[in-house]
């Protein structure tokens, strides 16, 4: 699932930058500003291109993991606790589906934030 | 947070009275970088007393909104007074303020060091076996720090293992902000089984810096000029600021030198050996480092949460959260989930 602020978010925040709306702490530092609005965009715009195959993805695997029909976000919460229970992840008869599926996504959204840092990885 | 002209008055009567003669604020401005604290560049001019001259300063306070485990300035103040005491390579403390009447909240006030501290310019220097060399033994003297009294009294001894204490404070911190990870939960519950379940014997509990890493200390030319940011500073294992120096995350991006991005890990490791009486064990710092991402990312959760709810919105804040995926994905590859990656 992807994080707040969502790459749309973003971009609604550096229209408002762009706009002139002085109530965003900006870094003093012109440069590293630019850079910083910069990204935002990249973000959004790799979000956009992406698409929603990700969270489909996501959804489709937690449902067969968890075998529950819920929201991807309770699917999320639901998995969370269980991991910290020790019902699945580390050590438990699944972890491999398990860790499996929290590789693919934290690799669908490293896509989206910075796949730059998947290249030293072997990951690309 | 900015600083208006009557606080900056105010800020001039403040240390007018601290120096028992008229002071002249020369400049006075946010300095780039510090999103958990804000630092500022002051430059005041002192007319007699005790201390008359040009004095380059940095002070530093509280962001609009604070973070989790991170220290009041005040302690933190403590903190520093007793590094330098002990003779760690630290900002000269100066002043403490605590009255939120003069600039809006606790502050405290440090001699400006000379340098560079941006982590993403010094990995683009040449390898530096000597400065990671002294950046090792800095390190020991700081395992070394032993309150006096009650000095520094505020830091709660571990009474169990320091680890899964750890693992019980970011789960803590994870409920606080609502957020659920599995990728993170996924680590907290490796560390939870691979931790040792004791209390380390007393001399394995040492002062932790908590923050030592690249970007926390100043490089002037070849030299180290001081050890920056003392806010999470407290108890726990020598090896959790060895891995927090090592761990990927802060190599920005010069993965390839191990070591804080600026050398390999052998003469960061020999020099901390040789400075502190200690023998480094790798399994231990494999260990910390699987910690150092689960903390950085809770930690940018944290900040994400700031912009997105806590009511201050700020581009580096937002962007903040996109670095979280990254630190998961790092958890997940030194904890051997997908992949076939060996944990």
């Amino acid at each position: 699932m992807r994080d707040r602020p969502t790459g749309e978010e973003l971009l609604a925040l550096v229209e408002r930058i762009e706009g002139g709306d002085g109530s965003i702490i900006l870094p003093d530092d012109e440069r590293y500003k630019e850079l910083m609005i910069a990204g935002a965009r990249a973000i959004a715009e790799r979000q956009r291109d992406i698409g929603d195959g990700p969270e489909k993805r996501e959804l489709r695997e937690l449902t067969r993991i968890l075998g529950a029909e819920v929201s991807l976000a309770d699917l999320n919460k639901t998995l969370a606790a269980a991991i910290r229970a020790g019902d699945h992840g580390p050590g438990t008869a699944d972890s491999a589906a398990v860790g499996r599926h929290l590789w693919q996504t934290a690799l669908e959204r490293v896509r989206e934030s910075n796949p730059k840092v998947l290249g030293p990885l072997g990951l690309e | 947070m900015g600083v208006n002209k009557d606080a900056r008055d105010r800020l001039r009567d403040f240390l007018t009275k601290a120096a028992e003669s008229a002071v002249t604020i020369t400049d006075f401005r946010r300095l780039p970088g510090g999103a958990v604290q804000e630092n500022w560049l002051l430059d005041i001019t002192v007319a007699g007393g005790d201390w008359p001259g040009k004095h380059n300063l940095v002070l530093r306070r509280d962001a609009a909104t604070p973070v989790a485990a991170s220290h009041g300035r005040l302690q933190e103040f403590q903190i520093l007074k007793l590094a330098h005491k002990t003779g760690v390579t630290v900002p000269t403390p100066c002043l403490m303020g605590e009255d939120p009447a003069v600039i809006g909240g606790p502050f405290f006030i440090m001699h400006r060091l000379t340098g560079e501290a941006a982590g993403h310019r010094l990995v683009k220097r040449p390898p530096d076996d000597a400065l990671v060399g002294a950046l090792g033994a800095e390190l020991a003297k700081i395992h070394a720090i032993r309150p006096e009294g009650k000095a520094l009294s505020f830091l709660d001894r571990p009474q169990n293992s320091p680890a899964l204490d750890a693992v019980a404070r970011y789960r803590h911190w994870l409920d606080d902000l609502g957020a659920a990870r599995p990728a993170l939960e996924w680590g907290l519950r490796w560390l939870e089984l691979k931790a040792p379940e004791k209390a380390p014997e007393k001399a394995d509990v040492v002062f932790c810096h908590r923050d030592f890493r690249t970007g926390n200390y100043m490089v002037d030319g070849s030299r180290m000029t001081g050890i920056l940011d003392w806010e999470f500073a407290g108890w726990g294992e020598p090896e959790e600021d060895l891995a927090w120096f090592c761990a990927r995350c802060w190599r920005f991006g010069a993965d390839e030198r191990e070591a804080g991005g600026i050398a390999d890990r052998k003469p960061f490791y020999d020099a901390y050996e040789q400075a502190s009486g200690r023998t480094i064990d790798p399994a231990r710092i494999a260990f910390w480092e699987v910690m150092a991402h689960v903390r950085w990312a809770v930690i940018a959760c944290q900040q994400a949460a700031r912009h997105v709810c806590g009511g201050e919105e700020s581009l580096e804040l937002a962007l903040t959260a996109h670095v979280v995926p990254e630190l998961e994905l790092e958890v997940l590859r030194l904890t051997g989930a997908g992949e076939g990656e060996a944990a």
